[in-house]
């Protein structure tokens, strides 16, 4: 290959990249403060789906990294903790709210990846709403019929929670 | 004038990239199971491919052959991504719903081929018709099926229940299955439309592809055959 067209094929794609970055650059500029706002007024939503009538939530950094847990908050009546984790496929992200009592106000499914039909009824209403008022064995829940793996990992998210609830709880002197 | 307007309109049916090209068949598979994921897929694609096409096309004189390939991913992929943060900000309902295949469209063999065959040889403005073209092509093939899908499917129409549907419905066709089904049978109707008249040039058999020089299949046995699915 001729030197003069090395030289060139650099140049030319240097200049080509540089220029898409400022572009991509000018637009996070433009568009971030609107996507982290979207972002925090979902996880609001979430807030008063899981634990209806708190208020003042305050997010917690924890000890250690327990499997699958993003985010922790506590408010003045339990704590709210943000899963992410697999079922049949990944992507599986569920809000769990638990009462200092040790109780389970609320979950809700923010995500999921699951096939239509089967592991894709976590996001249903029935399934969800089984989980209010469960202490940590879970008795009261049905796993969906068909969908071992995505009831399964589902049931283990939710009482990863309560291993979250331990450790704020504490905190709370409670 | 007239060769400009044709231009535009030849990728609605005649050319269609979904069925006819048969380019983009992925996001096309998987985007039809709702008229609104469709819609949102198609008008996206619309902005990228006429952005790339304008700008691959204004630079088609400076860009060496050598690395014309990465440029234009750089390209296309930088739309994309303007794409993805417009709609993260604007539209994020829209943009859980596309999820991973916003991303897939720099990959899209339409945007890609377009670019090869189009955009790198032509002026800006014929470019710029063609990436509309096609674009608005691409959209119309996934508004049909996902018209038959969703309402015969879920028995939905953009989310509202549709009455005699909602009851009675093919859960199959919003399956992958049925997607196929449908695919081939739109397929089918367009050929129908078209009388059979299915462009056989050569820019649409192996040698028109992108990856003919890495696929190894383009060098012998291409009578234009592919382009006549």
């Amino acid at each position: 290959m001729k030197k003069g067209l090395i030289l060139k094929s650099i140049v030319v794609l240097s200049l080509i990249c540089l220029c898409t970055s400022s572009l991509l650059a000018l637009t996070n500029l433009v568009t971030a403060p609107a996507i982290a706002e979207s972002e925090r007024l979902a996880t609001l939503e979430s807030f008063k789906k899981v634990m209806p009538g708190a208020e003042n939530f305050e997010e917690k950094t924890l000890s250690k990294s327990y499997d699958g847990v993003e985010n922790a908050w506590t408010c003045e009546k339990g704590i709210v903790v943000k899963l992410s984790t697999s079922g049949y496929a990944s992507g599986l992200v569920i809000m769990v709210g638990l009462t200092y009592d040790g109780t389970i106000s609320g979950v809700v499914t923010m995500s999921c990846n699951e096939t239509a039909g089967y592991g894709k009824q976590c996001e249903d209403a029935w399934y969800q709403q089984q989980y209010a008022g469960q202490t940590k064995d879970l008795n009261g829940v049905s796993d969906i019929s068909g969908a071992t793996k995505t009831s399964r990992a589902y049931r283990a998210a939710v009482q990863t929670a309560f291993e979250v609830l331990e450790e704020l709880k504490g905190g709370e002197g409670k | 004038m007239k060769e400009k307007l044709s231009i535009l309109l030849k990728g609605l049916i005649k050319e269609n990239p979904v069925l006819v090209l048969v380019l983009g068949t992925c996001p096309t598979l998987a985007m039809t199971t709702s008229l609104k994921n469709a819609l949102g897929m198609g008008l996206s694609v619309i902005f990228v491919l006429l952005c790339s096409n304008i700008v691959i096309s204004a630079l088609r004189r400076v860009i060496p052959d050598t690395v014309r390939i990465p440029a234009y991913i750089v390209v296309i992929a930088c739309f994309v991504t303007v794409v993805k943060m417009l709609l993260q900000a604007f539209v994020p309902s829209l943009f859980t719903s596309l999820g991973t295949f916003l991303d897939l469209i720099v990959v899209n063999c339409i945007i890609l081929g377009r670019a090869e065959m189009f955009a790198s040889k032509n002026t800006v403005a014929d470019s710029a018709l063609d990436g509309l073209g096609m674009g608005a092509g691409f959209t119309l093939a996934l508004l049909a099926m996902a018209l038959i899908r969703e309402t015969l499917g879920s028995g939905t129409f953009f989310g509202l229940s549709v009455p005699f549907l909602s009851d009675y419905h093919f859960a199959i066709l919003v399956s992958p299955t049925g997607g196929f089904f449908v695919f081939g049978a739109v397929m089918a109707l367009t050929v129908l439309l078209t009388r059979g008249k299915a462009p056989k040039r050569k820019s649409f058999s192996c040698e028109g592809c992108p990856s003919a020089a890495i696929c190894g299949k383009g060098a012998s046995a291409s009578d234009g055959k592919e382009a006549n699915v």
